[in-house]
């Protein structure tokens, strides 16, 4: 066994916190309300080649694990732009499936080309009904086409551009992501029957990225508090001289590193191919308890950072508000809990415990 | 035991229940939507104003529990109405005219003939007029006992200068209850209390701040440079300050004995709020989500059992300053454990909303904004800990 980061990632999520210390850092608060990022600092993120990273599976699982940490770290700054200019992360494992189902393979020849343009975004939803006429769903960069793919609990659908109709959105946080509401016209929607394991599969590769973001912005918020608890003074000692906060702040700490560990191996263990139900199970379980987690674990930690600085945590100077709102928002997305939970309560019995000999 | 409450309890509930539908809801939402506080000429004021609200909080005209019954309930009336308010909006309901939180300790140190001046305003009914209170610095929040804005003694009067922060409705405020220390190194006491008026040569307001939630009302930064304030503002007067080394540092905790209670309940209005919204929405789950449907009850469930509890502890400490029953632990229990349960139940209504609880300018996610920040004012969680260990008679760190 080896949980070492490979060290050809290492590069990348250097880069990553370079670009975040240049472009993300000072300037958060001026792209919420542009509602976009600055073009140099898109110029910064293309750099990255993230959006590659994301396309370029199920070629080589490694490539989750990088794009997945590379989220992480990015979202530990700010993940509000995420949602837009990372177009790929979330939908990209639903385009996948479509490019391997015959009637959505001749609709979308090459839905990969959607992910690198500003003009076009593939959104993805999910729904607990197959009936989605009318339905509202969230996506990301307002002013341009979209297309949806939306999982229920059976199907894979698409929605094109002309079936949709869109409204600019607030959602309370993501806002330099340039939230729109989507809502499904009269269709002439395309839809394909997808098995148990591959639906699944798709929505847990949306919840490994909203895990990667959720688990970002709560270490981002717990070092920010963690730094402010070692100077600000109060009954004569340090905010994080007092046990009580202290032995919070380590719980906390443990919590994330527990689960930033899951995460890794949740995106190393990405399905090298589609056909084998087993892997994709594994995966879709170990995706998805984490979401359950990350979710709980994030609204914990940033609750937490946001009390360790009092009343200096509910406001817009500090950034430890603006964690704690990503992070409830994000946990909305794709379905929530509730949709999890409910895909955990059948994979309980088609996975067995990995470790288990 | 007797858990009816008054005729005039009831009324003024549904009194905030018609102005909450009509106005505070309506008006909250637009300025959360502007991010921007409610303007103080707003006409809503001059209405709230003409009412007689603007009494409320003076320490007087409490109803009594029942005509058999030895004391008042005012307490219990301002805890319920609290929540009521909180749960059409917490925000505007802040923001409504009247001594807000400078009331308790006008009402509790004040003399009488202080209080027949510094209310006096607010029994007019012409025009909206505010109050405010004034304890956080930039170097003491938590630890008020760290306060280091000074008040020097000079002919006639006092000299105030620092700083004080997050004081809610002072820029609009006739007056400010200022809590300040003739000398750091006494800690506790050093405090006085000071009413500031409006246009004292000396106080500006420095900044508003932008809040993540509860923005229908203005939370401020103000500066004291040289403030002259006369011997008569002094809260009590100087006697007041002899008859206990602590005095003006216990005037501030009763006041806050006072408030948590209120600031606890307006969370449960808030968590009300929100079961609503998600009962509302089981209904449309029930149908076309099936399988969705027993978690969401069972959520629906938990929901309501925790606001009850939240409610009984609010409403067991307001009762007990009604019948002036030491409540100090009690009040603290109230917002320690009201708030951040009120949290996990607008999250869970969030939840059961999924992302249409996001979708059309949701109440829900404001609801999250908002509830978050009683968890904070008037002592976080951490402070309502540390008081009820004292209270429980628990060793505290040597730092003590």
């Amino acid at each position: 066994m080896d949980l070492k980061i490979p060290a050809e990632h290492e590069a990348l999520l250097e880069a990553c916190k370079a670009f975040s210390k240049r472009h993300l850092s000072q300037n958060y608060r001026t792209f919420e309300s542009q509602k976009r990022l600055s073009d140099e600092a898109v110029k910064g993120f293309n750099e990255l080649s993230l959006n590659e990273l994301y396309i370029k599976f199920p070629q080589e699982n490694q490539e989750t694990l990088a794009a997945t940490l590379a989220t992480f770290e990015l979202a530990s700054v700010d993940a509000g732009w995420l949602f837009y200019y990372n177009n790929p992360g979330p939908a990209s494992g639903a385009a996948l499936i479509a490019t391997s189902s015959e009637p959505l393979k001749n609709l979308m020849s090459n839905p990969m080309s959607i992910f690198l343009t500003e003009e076009n975004f593939l959104g993805f939803g999910v729904s607990t009904t197959d009936d989605i006429k009318d339905k509202e769903f969230i996506g990301f960069g307002a002013t341009g086409a979209h297309h949806l793919l939306i999982a229920t609990n059976s199907s894979l659908i698409y929605v094109g551009p002309d079936d949709c109709q869109f409204k600019e959105l607030r959602l309370g946080a993501f806002d330099a992501s340039a939230p729109v509401k989507i809502t499904v016209k009269e269709t002439t929607t395309i839809q394909t029957p997808v098995d148990f394991s591959t639906l699944t599969f798709i929505k847990s590769y949306a919840r490994l990225f909203t895990s990667s973001v959720m688990l970002g912005a709560a270490s981002g918020a717990l070092e920010h508090a963690i730094a402010y608890g070692k100077e600000r003074i109060v009954f004569n000692l340090p905010v994080l001289g007092h046990q009580a906060n202290a032995f919070s702040v380590a719980k906390c700490k443990s919590m994330l590193e527990a689960l930033k560990t899951k995460l890794t191996v949740a995106a190393s263990l990405f399905p090298q191919e589609l056909s084998s139900a087993k892997a994709l199970n594994l995966f879709s379980w170990l995706a998805s308890s984490l979401y359950i987690q990350a979710i709980e674990a994030a609204k914990h930690v940033t609750d937490v950072a946001v009390l360790l600085l009092g009343g200096h945590g509910y406001m817009e100077d500090e950034p430890v508000e603006k964690y704690w709102r990503e992070v409830r928002t994000c946990s909305l997305f794709y379905g929530g809990r509730d949709s999890a939970m409910q895909d955990l309560q059948q994979l309980l019995e088609l996975v067995s415990d990995p470790m288990v000999v | 035991m007797n858990i009816e409450i008054s005729k005039s309890t009831k009324d003024a509930i549904e009194l905030v229940r018609i102005i909450g539908k009509e106005y505070l809801r309506p008006l909250g939402l637009e300025a959360d939507r502007l991010k921007r506080p409610i303007p103080k000429d707003h006409p809503f004021y001059f209405m709230v104003a003409k009412s007689g609200y603007m009494t409320q909080g003076m320490g007087s005209e409490e109803p009594k529990t029942s005509k058999s019954s030895s004391h008042s309930e005012g307490s219990v009336r301002s805890v319920l109405v609290a929540e009521e308010g909180s749960y059409w909006d917490r925000g505007a309901l802040v923001s409504l005219p009247g001594p807000g939180l400078g009331g308790p300790p006008l009402a509790r140190m004040g003399t009488p003939e202080q209080k027949e001046r510094f209310f006096a305003p607010f029994r007019q009914k012409e025009r909206p007029v505010w109050a405010a209170f004034a304890m956080t610095e930039p170097g003491a929040g938590s630890d008020v006992a760290r306060i280091t804005t000074r008040a020097f003694k000079t002919k006639g009067g006092w000299v105030l200068k620092g700083q004080k922060m997050y004081s809610s409705n002072s820029p609009r405020a006739e007056w400010v209850v200022v809590f300040a220390t003739i000398d750091p190194d006494l800690k506790r006491a050093g405090h006085r209390a000071f009413i500031v008026e409006k246009n004292t040569p000396g106080f500006e307001i420095l900044r508003i701040e932008h809040k993540m939630g509860l923005r229908a009302y203005e939370t401020a930064t103000f500066s004291l440079d040289e403030c002259f304030v006369p011997d008569e503002n002094l809260l009590g007067e100087e006697s007041y300050y002899e008859s206990s080394q602590q005095k003006g540092f216990e005037g501030a905790m009763a006041a806050f004995n006072s408030t948590r209670p209120i600031i606890a309940s307006m969370a449960v209005g808030i968590a009300r709020c929100a079961y609503d919204l998600a009962k509302d929405a089981y209904k449309d789950i029930a149908i076309q989500a099936f399988r969705r449907k027993e978690t969401v009850l069972e959520k629906l469930v938990e929901m309501r059992a925790t606001i009850e509890s939240a409610r009984w502890a609010c409403l067991k400490a307001a009762f007990m300053a009604d019948a002036h029953i030491p409540n100090a632990m009690e009040a603290s229990i109230a917002k320690a454990y009201a708030p951040p349960k009120s949290l996990e139940v607008v999250e869970t209504a969030c939840e059961i909303l999924g992302e249409a609880g996001l979708l059309n300018d949701s109440i829900a996610e404001k609801l999250a904004r908002d509830v978050k920040a009683l968890d904070i004012v008037e002592g976080t969680q951490q402070i309502q800990r540390r008081v009820i260990s004292k209270h429980l008679g628990l060793v505290l760190t040597s730092s003590e």
